[in-house]
């Protein structure tokens, strides 16, 4: 059955294979044996350690086998069926090439090997402690390979001191499992630990294996791509923004099945989600890049965990606008699931964490299904109705005219009408509503268009299938950062010139840094000049700042600014267009009317990223109906 | 205590103080209004604790006392009911308020009298008695365009200032101004000048009948008085922002326009204009006034010319149309000057011929970039 006999590589060749220590810890015997029986056609793998893989590990698995010659000879360095000319070496298509695993297993512990091909009638079995001369034997079983690995170290005690505790190996171990379970949904894997199943995968679709291996919540957080440029091919998922994690772990980028560690690939990801995620966090991503293995260099280093690309930068191009694309063009809402024993702000900022020996046995029978549906909704019908129903120009907002402008302070900056006094109206107690013009010009304005604030903090709306929260503040805050950064790029800016100009005394230091960031201030719309020794006047505006307080916000956002660059210094207008639209969005605290908060909610989904506010906050929650209907023991 | 009163009449009564009754307070006592008789006279009173009215009805009075009764279910039965009389029976030992009408009867609970916050004694010293309309005029076209920030407290109330036989008031949100004089016969005789909170000013232009209206002024507050209302109100204790200064002396590119053209023509102009920012452009040439508008976020533009006579050179100069229309709507002639300079200093609008009062109004106009 297989194709190829091993063959031992001429030196020539051999010389050509990036030499080092293939066999640090368990995790790589468990990796090198998995990897050998997924090259070996298998489709159900069992994978047993103990002790983290310190005792013994067997990897048993249902591929091809080897006839007894082979069994022996695949003990040799350099001994593989899987390349045997230099032009194989250049486009590897198998995990193994190397035809060193097993010899650098067998080198370090005591090893059995039995093995079956279909057409044979018997199993050879070989053992071989420590690189002895192997002893073979014959035994029956099914057709496939087991490979039992123990007392690794055994006779390299320097080594075997520096092996970690059982549970840090199994962590270790767990990790490379985890990477193939992902890699692999195809396969069947079952990977028992200590007498105990961690996980029994059974073959399925790739986002249930995600689901069943990182649990069915993180998977919500998650956003599908696929593209085809030339000849690179990427599909997975990325995870949205407000998933962010605590570190790098979930990051997986598979070459041509392959996990691959690779700093630029990532950071091509990574740098995709700029300021959508908050410091100290990481996006979570799951990506399958293929490509012709002749334009790619897997053989750099002994652990085969890092790659050459001939074309790096296209790669790296198309995984940027991808994920950028990705980000910006879906609903990333976070939905509020409610768990048993309370609320919690369902998979936000949940992180990703791997639980050991606590894994659902999973793979068979969940109840979750592929979130197709769900992202329709998320992307039509749960979001659209607030975008269609009253159009980019609220009749709302637009309304200048006697009678609409009633409303707060708010209404300047959100409105943009000069805000008018509340509760003197015809006929008013002050009562909400007396004096709202309810509905006014919205086109539709059915149950869907229900708004209300609370606690002068947040905006509740009913959307179709649930309940919408916005924060009023990071809301606002991305719609004036977005047009900040707007001015910036197209130098189309205006300035609401001041009656009364502000004269604002600086510290020297500030002074130095509003005197050297005066362009930028002028194309967001401020019009200020310097005034003598530390001395500026704020003449002009721009016309969404917060009426009334010109001098403090260049004040507050020179102090911002200075904090921002600390953390990033390269990039002055972003940080500049932070801090402006921080200091000159609505707080939390603020009433709203209802015109203002439909007028906030348009401005917000008319911008690119209504999910997430410029510092990584999440701006939207949403609660489905299932989830209160569950909250509420409505189960239907 | 007991009365009869007209459902119409008391509902009018009512709507001239329910704008003082707060809608969410610290203290629930001033969602209530007090309402004490004393024969036939129903005198009510609200108050936020920054502004207190009193008004009062005629009524058949059976006996007297006081009760303070929630404003909101009142209100709003005084306002569901037809044209009908209501008896008022207050046991005011338990404070329920029973009220029969021929429809049937309504039972409330109110509140203790006396845990109604008392209106502060009030000793005025200088005292200005005028017109009632013509101060209700003054409120119209000052009160609106004052600042609903409260980072500039001044700028929330309107400035009265006396010289000699000119009474001035003015407002401002520092990006428009409006500066108004009233000339009488004698001297003004008011001794310092007050910053009145707009909201008090509103209120009472809601609430003043025909008649003359006499305002007292103490240390802290401030006191009309019409007919048997009266109105305190607490003065706003900040400065007054020098607008003497801000007002152009050299603006001298003259354009004088119909008002009203000029109105319904940024009306229509400005649908097209950014939702969140409202700006217009004008393009003024020796015989007409270009308005033009552009949405860059959503896309949409549009255009209007109507006829002016302009004095100075061709002028590009952008506002926010809100302004204008806000401006142009709180006077009455039927054509308007405006006075520019440039593009980035103030527009002074004022109307053309004779208005009753001199008014002068200031408009910052939107620098724009293109
Ligand atoms: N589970 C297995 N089933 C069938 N054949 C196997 C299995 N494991 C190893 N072999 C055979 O043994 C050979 C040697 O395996 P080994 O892992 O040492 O080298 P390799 O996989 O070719 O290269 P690498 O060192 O890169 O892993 C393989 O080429 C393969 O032919
Ligand atoms: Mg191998």
């Amino acid at each position: 059955m297989t194709p190829r006999r091993i063959e031992v590589l001429p030196d020539h060749i051999a010389n050509k294979i990036a030499a080092g220590e293939v066999i640090g810890r368990p995790a790589s015997v468990v990796k090198e044996l998995i990897e050998n029986s997924l090259d070996a056609g298998a489709s159900n793998v069992l994978v047993v350690v103990r002790e983290g893989g310190r005792a013994s590990i067997q990897v048993t698995d249902d591929g091809s086998g080897m006839e007894e010659h082979d069994a022996v000879t695949s003990f040799l360095r350099h001994a593989t069926s899987k390349i045997s000319s230099y032009e194989d070496l250049e486009s590897i298509t198998s995990f193994g090439f190397r035809g060193e695993a097993l010899a650098s297993i067998a080198a370090v512990a005591r090893v059995a090997l039995k093995t079956r091909r279909a057409e044979d009638e018997a199993a050879t079995v070989v053992k071989i402690e420590g690189g002895d001369v192997p002893a073979v034997s014959h035994e029956g079983r099914e057709p496939g390979t087991t490979l039992t690995v123990q007392n690794l170290f055994y006779n390299v005690p320097a080594r075997r001191k520096f092996l970690k505790s059982a549970v840090t190996e199994f962590r270790h171990v767990y990790d490379e499992v985890q990477r193939i379970a992902l890699s692999k949904p195809d396969i069947a894997l079952h990977f028992i630990s200590d007498n105990e199943t961690v996980f029994n995968l059974k073959p399925a679709p790739l986002l249930q294996r995600l689901a069943d291996v990182l649990g069915e919540r993180k998977c919500e957080g998650l956003i599908p791509v696929e593209e085809k440029t030339g000849a690179v091919s990427v599909r997975g998922f990325i995870g949205k923004p407000a998933f962010g994690m605590r570190s790098r772990q979930g990051q997986y980028i598979f070459l041509n099945g392959r996990f691959i560690v690779n700093r630029t690939i990532n950071h091509a990801v990574y740098s995709a989600y700029e300021h959508l995620l908050d410091k100290g966090t990481f996006p979570f991503f799951l990506l399958f890049l293929d490509l012709d293995p002749r334009a790619v260099d897997v053989n750099v280093h002994p652990s085969k965990l890092e790659a050459k690309f001939d074309d790096e930068q296209s790669v790296y191009r198309l995984l940027s606008s991808l994920t950028r694309r990705a980000l910006g063009s879906i609903d990333a809402v976070p939905a509020l699931t409610i768990q048993e024993g309370g609320i919690e702000p369902g998979t936000v900022g949940a992180r990703f964490t791997t639980r050991q020996h606590s894994w659902p046995a999973g793979g068979t029978g969940t109840l979750w299904s592929f979130p197709e549906r769900q992202q329709i909704d998320e992307r039509t019908g749960e979001i659209l109705p607030f975008i269609s129903a009253s159009g980019p120009v609220s009749g709302l907002a637009s309304g200048p005219f006697p009678g609409v402008a009633e409303g707060s302070p708010l209404a300047a900056r959100l409105l943009g009408t000069p805000g008018h006094l509340e509760g003197v109206g015809e006929g008013s107690t002050g009562v909400p509503g007396s004096v709202l013009p309810h509905g006014g010009a919205r086109p539709d304005p059915g149950a869907s268009t229900l708004i209300w604030q609370l606690h002068n903090k947040y905006i509740l709306s009913q959307i179709k299938n649930g309940l919408l929260i916005v924060d009023q503040h990071v809301a606002h805050e991305r719609v004036l950062y977005e047009r900040a950064l707007a001015r910036f790029a197209t130098s189309m800016r205006s300035t609401q010139q001041l009656l009364f100009p502000y004269t604002l005394e600086l510290p020297a230091a500030d002074f130095a840094l509003l005197t050297e960031l005066l362009p930028d201030f002028d194309m967001l719309g401020f019009d200020i000049k310097p005034f003598g020794r530390h001395t500026v006047v704020i003449e002009g505006v721009p016309p969404d700042a917060h009426t009334g307080s010109e001098g403090k916000i260049v004040e507050e956002m020179l102090a911002l600014y200075n904090e921002y660059r600390q953390n990033d210094p390269t990039h002055v207008r972003e940080n500049l267009a932070k801090s402006y639209s921080c200091k000159s969005a609505i707080k939390a605290g603020d009433s709203l009317n209802e015109p203002e908060m439909r007028s906030l909610i348009d401005q917000l989904f008319a911008t690119s990223m209504p999910y997430v506010c410029p510092h990584g906050r999440p701006i939207v929650l949403r609660i489905s109906i299932e989830e209160l209907d569950r909250r509420f023991g409505r189960t239907s | 205590m007991k009365f009869t009163a007209n459902s119409i009449e008391l509902q009018r009564t009512l709507n001239k103080v329910g704008g003082v009754v707060p809608s969410k307070s610290t203290m629930p006592i001033l969602e209530n209004i007090l309402c004490e008789l004393s024969n036939n006279l129903l005198t009510i009173t609200a108050t936020d604790m920054a502004i207190s009215l009193t008004v009062s009805l005629q009524v058949r009075g059976t006996e007297d006392g006081r009760v303070a009764i929630p404003a909101k279910r009142l209100m709003d039965t005084m306002k569901s009911l037809p044209d009908t009389s209501t008896v008022f029976t207050i046991d005011t030992t338990t404070n329920k308020i029973k009220i029969t009408t021929e429809n049937g009867e309504y039972g409330l609970t109110g509140e203790a009298a006396g845990d109604f916050p008392p209106v502060p004694p009030f000793k005025g010293t200088s005292e200005l008695t005028m017109d009632s309309n013509i101060f209700r005029g003054i409120i119209h076209k000052t009160a609106f365009a004052v600042s609903t920030d409260e980072l500039r407290p001044a700028m929330m109330g309107v400035l009265f200032q006396a010289k000699d036989t000119e009474l001035r008031a003015v407002s401002t949100d520092g990006h428009r101004l409006v500066k108004l004089s009233y000339r009488q016969q004698k001297p003004v005789s008011m001794k310092k000048d007050v910053v009145i909170p707009a909201k008090a000013l509103l209120i009472l232009g809601k609430s003043i009948d025909e008649g003359d209206i006499t305002i007292s002024i103490s240390e802290t507050h401030v006191k009309f008085t019409y007919g048997p209302s009266f109105l305190v109100s607490r003065l706003i204790d900040e400065p007054y922002p020098n607008y003497e200064t801000v007002i152009p002396a050299e603006n001298d590119k003259q354009m004088t326009v119909k008002r009203d053209e000029m109105i319904s023509s940024i009306r229509r102009v400005a649908l097209y204009a950014s939702a969140t920012t409202h700006q217009i452009r004008f393009d003024i040439t020796k015989a007409a006034l270009q308005i033009t508008a552009q949405d860059i976020d959503f896309g949409g533009e549009a255009k209007e010319k109507i006829p002016c006579t302009y004095t100075g050179d061709t002028l590009e100069i952008g506002f926010n149309s809100v302004y204008l229309i806000d401006i142009l709507s709180h006077l009455e002639s039927e054509q308007v000057m405006f006075r520019f300079s440039t593009p980035t200093r103030a527009g002074i609008v004022s109307p053309v011929g004779g208005e009753s009062d001199s008014i002068l109004m200031l408009v910052m106009p939107v620098r724009l970039s293109t």
